[in-house]
């Protein structure tokens, strides 16, 4: 008989069913959105783990007979079994066993169970514990299980209301059922069951949509990971994530159900029949502003969803939450895209066009394939170098006057680092090709042509921390005057390289590098460089080309000449510029979809609480049109409301922006009339709009719902006539 | 003077087979401050009756006059303003709006024409109704014979044609029941106010100076009360 009576009703009442399917659609996509990427997480943490500490779930710290190792593999449960650098390393099928089975195949073969070794941290990321850490549990699955918990909870009290408004629009019908004899259990039953059957499509066709849409962010995050040179983010998959995903989806469901569903079944068969009971209003704001703006008629709306703001809730938190975060990380983003323009391409426009990186030891560059780089059309200047860490120690005397005024080298550097009577100072090494010193030096001066084996040119500056802020720096001159210095490879000072005389400049070369505080730079030659040491490091080819409009051309000459090379990387000043807008138009994208679809739970919501409570709503109408509001005024009023739901959250993050752009941009130096310019106008105007009118549209659909009413109808009681 | 005629007036639900006439060609003439008592059988057509001379339904035929007004040919928004300025409707269930306070619910036929109520008259009809100090209280915090007297002064406030009242005392105990019949006796004494009461109680009919009988939507019994 339910079964009949559920599918009629449904059949009939497809708007009824609506605000159910949209709810299950949504909270399914999200938590297929958080499973998903909780699982590539991991995924990623284990591939990490793997490729840095192998795949291996234990390990015997000694060599062993091929008898041994034979005994080994043969053991139940071991997937097999390497020998290799003094070690065998095990893995198993089952790695549940492996805390078991291990001290068993130890006592076989006669080992020590000191020369085991357990992969503890693999093992726990596959959520397998050993005997100590079962005592004190690591944390990261209990938090993973909280997460999710948390977010179906979250969504619980989101969408119960879309199913109470259903379960709600039905009181009437439900107060007849119990007249005749229903009892709370059928009813809820039949409620809980008619959720679960709406919601079954809506809940796989989010999951799918989840994982789409995760699988689109992973697209998108490793095509600019891969346009930066970053190894890229691959995505991960298992049937088992979409078993759990649907579970969880499955009780979100129909806890969102059942609460809804035990209240009304609660509900008194009179009270039904009568569309429920309403409860006195015991207390209202007054809202002058609206009132002396709209008129009663904007007074009567304002105070109207006053009364019913507990049904709105969710709607004016989605709505609120969507346009807060959408607005405060558009604000975000642009001043992030401001600053990194400042900081990054702005700041090294004129240092470079073209980046070459060539890893060692395969990417040795020759003097042929400099002379070839040199050679292309179009490369204005290269500049060709490597970096190598150095140390050296700094007396008191050999400090410039300035840096002695300003209190001293640990009064401007807090963690100095003093040995005996002298200080050990970073004191990094640029070793450029000899070509390239060359040019450097005749820029700034050096011309002692026979010293360059044992000259380093100085880059004698020190930010003078004591009297100026890190947003505006002031150099003082490093050292007082040329002298010898000691190398050290080690910052301790231990490991002597060899002696360098100074040259000093306050002139610093044009790369793109970034030079550590209070180091004492040094560029060198790379015959200089191997009377120091025989350490091959990276090479890095700085290239700088005649006009703007040649650098990509010359970008893929390069890269043809270096073809082959190894592990190198050409990156060009353009395409970094495109990849950078790229990245963050992936971060719009990704913002504005996470948001359109929390700003959908709310218009949802809006659409339930104009779709449901028609039986409550039609008896307020009836009240105002019996007192002869027209139907001019009728539409005013559910305007205003629908006005008052759309701007609300848009005027409540207006100063919360405010506040975030003013202190956001002051503490990342950025004018605020330079953000203005930039400001994400257009995409929030856009937003807001769409939030409007979505709601508008909500409005004016159940507004065709409340206005075809028989004004006798809604004006009659029918529990006492 | 004659201020309400409606002459053939027939209302007809539904369709056939299954069609009930609420109201058949009845006719009916109120001279203007008479205070009529229209009583009846449940299903005699009194509702149907009360709700057509207050415009909020249509009949099937037939004409309404009120005030040389035909409410038969009003649009909707015609006949939401006329029920604002030329009827003043009491419900048994009040139909009070619950976030307005007393003196907001009071005015509100008025805030709807954008206009203020004079000043003395909305204290004269307060002062009569008892309701002068209860005006910033919301209805929720009134009793059932408060909230009926606020409708009462409601209905008053724009100095209608005609006070329509449909079981104003059915959800009342005896002591506020008589004290709303007694108001609106007041009313039509001391405002010159003409009354409608629509009732199944006889002992209420028999406060009314003329008391119409309904059966099966037509006048059986019009006698004048002395």
């Amino acid at each position: 008989m339910w079964k009949d009576y559920s599918l009629s009703y449904l059949k009939k009442n497809k708007a009824a069913g609506v605000s159910i399917m949209a709810a299950a659609l949504i909270a399914s996509l999200f938590i297929s959105m958080l499973c998903t990427l909780l699982y590539n997480m991991w995924q990623d943490d284990l591939a990490r783990l793997i490729e840095a500490e192998g795949d291996w779930h234990a390990a015997i710290n000694t060599t062993l007979t091929q008898a041994d190792l034979k005994a080994i593999k043969s053991y139940a449960g071991v997937e097999d079994a390497v020998q290799g650098g003094g070690r065998v390393e095990i893995r198993f099928n089952s790695m549940a066993r492996v805390y078991d089975d291990m001290p068993v195949i130890a006592q076989k073969l006669g080992i020590s169970e000191e020369d085991i070794l357990y992969h503890n941290l693999l093992l726990s990321r596959y959520f397998i514990f050993s005997p100590e850490e079962k005592q004190d549990p690591p944390l990261l699955p209990a938090f993973y299980a909280a997460v999710v918990i948390l977010l179906c909870f979250s969504l619980i009290l989101i969408i119960k209301n879309a199913f109470q408004f259903s379960m709600s629009a039905r009181l009437h019908q439900l107060g007849i059922l119990k007249s005749i004899g229903a009892t709370p259990k059928q009813l809820r039953s039949v409620f809980i069951q008619e959720a679960l059957f709406l919601s079954l499509v809506p809940m796989i066709a989010g999951n799918f949509a989840g994982i789409g849409l995760c699988y689109g962010f992973f697209k998108l995050a490793s095509d600019i990971t891969t346009q930066l040179n970053i190894s890229g983010t691959r995505f991960y998959y298992h049937f088992f994530i979409f078993a759990i995903t649907l579970l969880a989806s499955l009780a979100t469901v129909f806890f969102s159900a059942w609460l809804p569903a035990r209240k009304l079944s609660k509900t008194t068969p009179l009270e039904a029949i009568a569309g429920g009971t309403e409860a006195p209003v015991t207390k209202v704001r007054s809202f002058r502003l609206l009132s002396s703006l709209f008129g009663i008629e904007g007074e009567l709306a304002r105070k109207s969803l006053f009364v019913r703001r507990k049904a709105l809730r969710t709607a004016t938190i989605s709505l609120t939450v969507s346009f807060f975060v959408i607005s405060i990380f558009l604000d975000f983003i642009t001043l992030s895209e401001i600053s990194t323009k400042h900081t990054y391409f702005e700041r090294y426009k004129n240092a470079w066009d073209i980046m070459i990186t060539l890893e060692a030891p395969d990417g040795r560059l020759t003097q042929n394939d400099l002379d070839a780089l040199r050679g292309v059309d179009g490369v204005a200047s290269l500049t060709a170098y490597q970096k190598s860490d150095a140390f050296t120690k700094l007396k008191a005397d050999a400090f410039s006057g300035a840096v002695k005024t300003a209190g001293g080298y640990d009064k401007l550097n807090s963690s100095g680092v003093a040995q005996n009577d002298a200080f050990v100072v970073e004191a990094p090494l640029f070793i450029f090709d000899d070509e390239s010193f060359h040019l450097f030096a005749n820029e700034v001066g050096f011309t002692q042509t026979g010293n360059e084996k044992t000259t380093a040119i100085v880059l004698n500056t020190i930010w003078n921390s004591a009297n100026s802020s890190f947003k505006n720096k002031e150099y003082v001159p490093f050292l007082d005057h040329n002298q010898k210095l000691t190398l050290y490879s080690d910052n301790g000072a231990t490991k002597e390289m060899g002696e360098v005389t100074t040259f000093l400049t306050a002139t610093a070369p044009v790369l793109r590098e970034e030079f550590k505080n209070y180091s004492l730079v040094q560029i060198i030659s790379e015959s200089a460089y191997k009377t120091l040491s025989q350490e091959e490091t990276d090479w890095f080819v700085n290239i700088r080309c005649t006009t703007e409009q040649e650098i990509e051309a010359v970008a893929a000459k390069v890269g043809a000449l270096l073809e082959g090379r190894g592990e190198s990387a050409i990156e060009n000043r353009p395409q970094a510029e495109r990849a950078n807008a790229k990245m963050y138009q992936g971060y719009r994208t990704l913002l504005l979809v996470v948001c359109s679809l929390l700003a959908f739970i709310g218009i949802a919501n809006v659409f339930a609480n104009t779709m449901g409570y028609v039986y409550q709503r039609r008896r307020e109408f009836a009240r105002y049109q019996s007192l002869g509001l027209t139907p001019k005024g009728i539409t005013k009023m559910l305007g205003m409301e629908a006005l008052v739901i759309a701007i609300k959250p848009i005027l409540l993050s207006i100063p919360f922006n405010v506040l975030f752009v003013l202190f956001a941009a002051n503490a990342s130096g950025i004018a605020i009339s330079e953000f203005v310019e930039q400001a994400p106008a257009a995409a929030l105007l856009l937003f807001s709009a769409a939030i409007v009118f979505a709601v508008f549209v909500s409005y004016a659909i159940g507004a065709r719902n409340l206005k075809t009413n028989d004004l006798l109808d809604a004006l009659k009681d029918d529990t006492l006539r | 003077m004659e201020l309400l005629k409606c002459t053939d007036l027939t209302k007809i639900y539904g369709s056939k087979p299954n069609e009930v006439t609420a109201l058949n060609a009845l006719d009916l003439s109120v001279e203007k401050g008479e205070f009529v008592a229209i009583v009846g059988a449940s299903g005699s057509g009194k509702s149907t009756l009360l709700h057509i001379i207050g415009g909020v339904d249509k009949p099937t035929s037939g004409q309404v006059l009120l005030d040389k007004t035909d409410l038969a040919t009003m649009g909707e928004t015609q006949a939401a303003v006329f029920r604002r300025r030329q009827v003043g409707l009491i419900y048994q269930f009040y139909n009070l709006i619950p976030t307005l306070n007393v003196e907001k619910n009071i005015t509100l036929p008025m805030a709807l024409d954008k206009r203020k109520p004079e000043p003395e008259y909305f204290d004269k009809i307060t002062g009569i109704l008892g309701l002068a100090d209860k005006l910033k209280r919301l209805p929720g915090a009134l009793s059932g014979g408060e909230q009926q007297r606020v409708a009462i002064a409601r209905s008053l406030l724009y100095r209608p044609a005609l006070l329509l009242a449909d079981e104003p005392t059915g959800n009342l105990d005896q002591k506020n029941s008589q004290e709303i019949i007694d108001l609106l006796k007041l009313s039509n004494k001391n405002l010159n106010q003409t009354v409608l009461l629509i009732t199944h109680d006889e002992k209420i009919a028999l406060e009314a100076s003329r008391i119409i009988t309904l059966q099966d939507g037509r006048i059986v019994s019009d006698k004048k009360n002395s």
